[in-house]
């Protein structure tokens, strides 16, 4: 065991870089899907029956496609619609929020229609405008509630840049591989990759719980 | 940008063409997600009840392996068994049974955590009702919490399913013919990755569509009112 992480050290700064891409491409991502699915969610709940129609088809085709066929096609398929060629970070970025952002959406919407609608009027009542009401009375609420399902999102999205190995995205799991042919012993390189990506999901999973005590006290009290 | 639009063209023969090894791959694709729910429940109420023995030592290896499971990427978790069987078990197993190993250790994590919880959300009264009435404790998780526990677990259950169909796409990595497998295949042979993709996707669509849309309606029909 021990001989067999000492053969990995050499290999050190080539896995380092794969983390740096997985972790450039995690952040960016959840960035990206969450201020998109927070525009759409509301769009979907407050935009009107075209807004809620055109947003739910989306959703509905994202969630009956798995990620990684996402991948492929914005990586081989888009290509060929837009004539650009894409290269494979912009192709994991964009085909990872198109797909984590519809998940987004939906638990936006879902979060913000169970606000009492009381509470809507409330604001109104105040002579808030409905943009103030909906960003300083609803969200706050309905943020709290979506914080577990965001949370998970989150997780799913980080555990799925795993994914983009398939269109050679250089991030951890494809240089592990890389490693792999070469050490020819997966196992080691393996088995430190589950534990980074261990150590890596683990703080998002702990500090969602976190976040979403804290808030619940805070509304709660 | 009129040459563009003049380049791309779209061959509605080779998207129709597409269909037969798609049919192919969603016999494995189908029979994945059915065989791995069929073993991954059973194991999901094991792993549940080992998270509350009475052991601490169970208890501690149980949560372990449901957090491990839980938190690391399936891909990974299906690559780590693909080369640790053969090497340090000498077992070469077909592909099929790889990915059934492990999308079945997967899945079951999962479901662990969604009958836990809906044991959990079952208020501890009920039990004690039972067990007033001269229950055995066996007779009180059989006939008093597990029938209500049905009702709140279902719905993740069913949404744990959609993830898994989606999922078995990943089979491809380690060369098992599903459905991305042979379009990606066929790709590669064909160079129209634009018609094969797009035929991927709307067969993932038509298969995964009405499966998420059960899933749903199990949400609205069985929801709780609290």
């Amino acid at each position: 065991m021990f001989d067999s992480l000492q053969g990995l050290l050499g290999h050190a700064s080539f896995l380092l870089s794969g983390l740096i891409v997985t972790i450039e491409l995690a952040v960016s991502c959840s960035i990206a899907a969450l201020i998109l699915g927070t525009l759409l969610g509301l769009a979907r709940a407050y935009g009107g029956r075209m807004a809620n129609a055109v947003i739910g088809v989306y959703v509905d085709v994202m969630r009956s496609i798995p990620q990684l066929v996402v991948l492929i096609y914005v990586y081989f398929a888009l290509p060929i619609l837009v004539q650009q060629r894409i290269d494979s970070f912009t192709a994991a970025f964009v085909g990872i929020v198109v797909w984590v952002t519809a998940i987004v959406t939906e638990a936006v919407r879902a979060g913000v229609l169970s606000v009492r609608t009381t509470q809507m009027r409330a604001g109104l009542a105040l002579g808030m405008s409905r943009r103030q009401a909906i960003r300083r009375v609803v969200l706050p609420q309905a943020l709290i509630r979506m914080l577990p399902v965001l949370g998970s999102t989150l997780i799913i999205l980080t555990k799925d840049t795993v994914l983009a190995s398939a269109i050679a995205t250089p991030e951890l799991l494809r240089q592990s591989q890389i490693v792999a042919t070469q050490t020819y012993d997966p196992f080691t390189v393996l088995t430190v990759a589950m534990i980074i990506y261990f150590l890596l999901i683990l703080p998002i999973a702990r500090g969602t719980d976190w976040l979403y005590r804290r808030l619940s006290e805070r509304a709660a009290g | 940008m009129n040459s563009g639009i003049l380049n791309m063209s779209f061959d509605v023969a080779a998207f129709w063409d597409a269909r037969n090894v798609l049919l192919l791959g969603a016999g494995v694709t189908i029979s994945l997600t059915v065989l791995t729910m069929i073993l991954a429940i059973p194991l999901g109420l094991v792993l549940a009840q080992l998270r509350t023995s009475r052991f601490p030592l169970v208890q501690k290896i149980a949560t372990g392996w449901v957090e491990l499971f839980r938190s690391t990427p399936l891909l990974l978790q299906l690559f780590w068994i693909y080369y640790i069987l053969p090497s340090s078990f000498g077992l070469a197993l077909p592909a099929f049974l790889v990915a059934l190993l492990g999308f079945t250790l997967n899945v079951s994590a999962f479901n662990s955590e969604t009958f836990r919880a809906g044991v959990a959300s079952i208020p501890r009264n009920q039990a004690s009702a039972g067990l007033a009435l001269g229950m055995t404790d066996a007779q009180v998780l059989r006939r008093i919490v597990l029938p209500q526990a049905m009702r709140r677990v279902i719905p993740p259950l069913a949404s744990t399913w959609v993830s898994l169909f989606q999922n078995t796409s990943i089979v491809s990595f380690i060369g098992l013919a599903d459905m991305t497998f042979n379009a990606t295949g066929l790709r590669t042979h064909t160079f129209q990755d634009l018609e094969v993709l797009t035929a991927l996707a709307v067969a993932y669509l038509i298969l995964g569509y009405p499966q998420a849309k059960i899933a749903d309606a199990l949400y609205h029909r069985l929801r709780v009112r609290v």
